[in-house]
């Protein structure tokens, strides 16, 4: 007799696990060891002085927690199974990061012994295929820029920002206006990271606000631009998903008063093919490999930074350039006017092959399909979630948005009194998760939501129906809200703690860090 | 000889530059306590070290020429630190080499607001605090190509060649206060302003350089030989000239 198969309910029956898992120098057994080197052959003890130099040689053991193989691997699958995370749910919540899928072949690629075992230090006319690899990734970013030049050399998006505020700042000073421009033009809703290394760089910011349509209005940008204004650093579209139609006017206005224009495309998963950098007038642009071009974003990081500029800004690119004489790759660092090294050797290999790999898998049709894809993804998450009661998505009301929105659940909040913070700790219980918002909370109770090209109907529907659901717990049932998450791996936490090193520093190292006094006060005593 | 300006106060503009850094040392090796005014205060204080060092005096002031209350509040500044103004060198100046094609309006404000403007501003808050004193010398820097054309400079010859001719204007507005305004015009002289320039038309530094050379004396000028006729002007030496303007070239516009 066949059992009757109940019908699966709407909403995942999702229970994360608890292992109540130690952390690994718990687990160290002393003598227990992972892996047990060979002993050298008698003869070959005797032919070779096996001391170490002095210089190297450890006078105490390191403090490595010593573990078998199983244990170690139990360990961090259990840790994996007490966190969601990448490649396990469905991570639309994770706005502005563009979390997509990051190919598994392309990891079998950099596996492959002639990339994997290359030392960054090693002669280049041995690691000419590595060399191509990134020539080639710099050209075809150069070909969707629209741009002159590239430089793959940074680990992150912030760091290529970073090099681009370096090279405004060292182009204004080879031609004699460095002092006179020291002042640098963003919006609230651009990643912060403009502002940051502007910052950072010895700028003043001025910040502009949008408008009810989004973004501010070009009249704003009138009032703070001047012969003191080095350049405009913008996200466009901006993490509300609106794309600044007038973006090619403002650039214009920066130009005409002898500043430049830096583009943020962190944001470049929803314009693919569609607009460039190039056609907007910019001088400069940065793109994040593990964002649109699908790398992974590991531990946050490390990612791959792409800075891409115009002719005139590509003496300053960082150093070492690869440059192509005729059928060979050499590394160029015969660069007087560059802003030098922003980060070790090249640039982060195994992420550049990966990106490589992806693009010329999909072409350039297959690239213009992916923000057209993500762009549908992203209106029909939009059309559902402003049908949720309690949800909006402020600003430019009835017009489409790009690849992602920035949503508000302020007037679910007035009604029940259910924050944003605690809608997303009920999501935990159905597998899902969200990002708020960078600080300032412009946007009120705020959620920002971007499905990529890479989730499926299926998924998204089952995004939308959680939130549904726990709209509607917010008014029949808000207690649930308040004391989740349920099925997680643990209950609510203690925030306060997260600023008390007593309490979260789980070493000394790691203590003193917060508190170097204490160190000091040792060293003098002694 | 009477080159000393002991209990003198010079204004120096542009005073963390080449030509404005070997003045302002040179006005304080002969006496004079220095203003050392620009927009980068950090290169003033440089300036400003050096001169103390050797036994003058000075103090740094960041200005931007380009915002009249910058330079109203500059002068209020200067006089309530020294009392007194008795030298100005209207030195700072920007250029841009360019075509008329290849520059906004608003970029030549620029020029013109840092050029020109200022030093009409200058004169407007220091000339009171001269008459004050009862006398007083003005240095306004122009240039040879104030005085003659120059290629892919448009922006900064119509400049230069305002500050030649109000130099004039000046003179006979305040001769009567016992205050002398010249022009100083150098020609290619040894500073960043070069090689700036250089990266401005995206030439090679070195051949860019070179080409300065091309004069009677060929070589370009350097700093102090700039410095030494402005002390000449600021002092009173040149006590009968007013209204003129100082070629300092090595024979480039001869």
């Amino acid at each position: 007799m066949a059992l009757p198969i109940a019908p699966k309910p709407l909403l995942r029956r999702f229970h994360q696990a608890r292992w109540d898992e130690p952390v690994i120098f718990e687990l160290s057994v002393p003598g227990e060891r992972g892996v047990l080197v060979s002993e050298i052959e008698v003869e070959i003890g005797k032919s070779i002085s096996t001391e170490l130099h002095p210089v190297i040689a450890r006078k105490v053991a390191p403090a490595l927690p010593q573990m078998g193989q199983m244990k170690v691997l139990k360990h961090y699958l259990r840790l994996s199974q007490e966190n969601l995370g990448a490649d396990l749910n469905v991570d639309i919540g994770q706005g502005t990061c563009t979390m997509k899928y990051s190919p598994k072949v392309n990891d079998l690629i950099i596996r492959r012994a002639e990339l994997f075992d290359l030392h960054p230090l090693q002669d280049p006319d041995k690691s000419q295929g590595a060399l191509e690899i990134i020539w080639r990734t710099q050209e075809i970013l150069a070909e969707v820029s629209g741009l002159d030049a590239v430089s793959l050399q940074t680990s992150s998006g912030s760091a290529a920002i970073w090099a681009n505020v370096a090279m405004i700042r060292a182009y204004f000073q080879s031609i004699g206006e460095g002092d006179i421009r020291d002042e640098i033009v963003t919006t609230i809703f651009s990643h912060p990271s403009n502002a940051a290394t502007a910052k950072a760089a010895g700028y003043k910011i001025i910040t502009l606000h949008p408008d009810e349509n989004g973004y501010p209005n070009i009249e704003e940008y009138k009032k703070v631009i001047s012969h003191r204004t080095a350049a405009l650093m913008i996200t466009n579209p901006e993490d509300t998903g609106i794309f600044n139609p007038h973006i090619k006017e403002i650039v214009e206005l920066f130009h005409s008063v002898g500043a430049l224009a830096s583009y943020d495309q962190a944001n470049a998963n929803g314009i693919l093919g569609i607009t460039r950098a190039k056609e907007a007038g910019f001088d400069l642009c940065h793109f994040n490999l593990h964002k649109t071009f699908s790398t992974p974003h590991a531990c946050g990081g490390p990612g791959a930074g792409a800075s891409c500029v115009t002719a005139k800004l590509e003496k300053f690119l960082p150093s070492p350039i690869i440059v192509k004489q005729g059928e060979r790759f050499i590394l160029d660092d015969d660069r007087p006017s560059s802003i030098g090294k922003v980060a070790p050797f090249y640039g982060v290999l195994p992420n550049i092959v990966r990106a490589y790999s992806w693009i010329m898998n999909l072409g350039a049709k297959g690239l213009r399909e992916v923000a057209e894809v993500a762009v549908l993804n992203n209106n029909y998450l939009l059309k559902n979630m402003i049908q949720i009661k309690g949800a909006t998505a402020p600003y430019a009301p009835n017009r489409p948005r790009v690849e992602q929105v920035r949503y508000s659940w302020n007037e679910l909040f007035e009604k029940t009194g259910i924050t944003t913070e605690e809608i997303g700790l009920r999501a935990l219980d159905f597998g899902l998760h969200y990002w708020t918002s960078h600080h300032p909370f412009i946007v009120p109770q705020p959620l920002t939501l971007e499905p990529t090209e890479a989730y499926s109907r299926e998924e998204l529907d089952e995004y939308l129906n959680v939130l549904r659901h726990i709209a509607k717990e917010a008014v029949d049932n808000p207690e649930i809200i308040r004391t989740a998450p349920h099925n997680q791996t643990v209950h609510q936490t203690a925030h306060e703690d997260f600023d008390n090193p007593e309490r979260w520093a789980i070493t000394w190292r790691a203590y003193l860090r917060k508190y170097p006094e204490v160190s000091k006060r040792k060293r003098a005593k002694s | 000889m009477t080159r000393s300006l002991e209990n003198r106060v010079a204004i120096v503009t542009g005073g963390s530059g080449g030509i404005g850094g070997a003045t302002a040392k040179l006005l304080a090796q002969n006496g004079a306590t220095v203003a050392v005014a620009d927009i980068d205060f950090s290169g003033s204080e440089k300036v400003v070290k050096e001169i103390i060092a050797s036994g003058g005096q000075a103090k740094a002031y960041k200005v931007d020429l380009a915002n009249e209350e910058d330079i109203k509040k500059l002068v209020l500044g200067i006089v309530e630190d020294f009392e007194h103004i008795d030298i100005l060198f209207n030195n700072a100046g920007i250029i841009k080499r360019t075509t008329c094609l290849d520059i906004s309006a608003q970029e030549w404000d620029m020029v013109f607001d840092v050029n020109v403007r200022a030093i009409f501003l200058m004169c407007k808050y220091v000339i009171p605090h001269m008459r004050k004193v009862g006398a007083g010398s003005i240095i306004n820097t122009g240039s040879g190509w104030g005085l003659k054309g120059g290629g892919r400079a448009l922006s900064y010859c119509a400049s230069k060649g305002a500050v030649v001719n109000m130099t004039r204007a000046l003179a006979i507005d305040h001769g009567p206060d016992n205050i002398r305004v010249n022009s100083v015009n150098p020609g290619d002289t040894n500073t960043q302003m070069l090689v700036n320039e250089a990266n401005q038309l995206q030439q090679e530094v070195q051949t860019f350089l070179a080409e300065s050379a091309d004069r009677p004396l060929k070589r370009m000028g350097e700093p102090i030989e700039i410095a030494q006729a402005v002390l000449f002007l600021a002092s009173d030496d040149s006590s009968f000239m007013t209204g003129s303007a100082l070629v300092v070239d090595g024979g480039g516009i001869a």
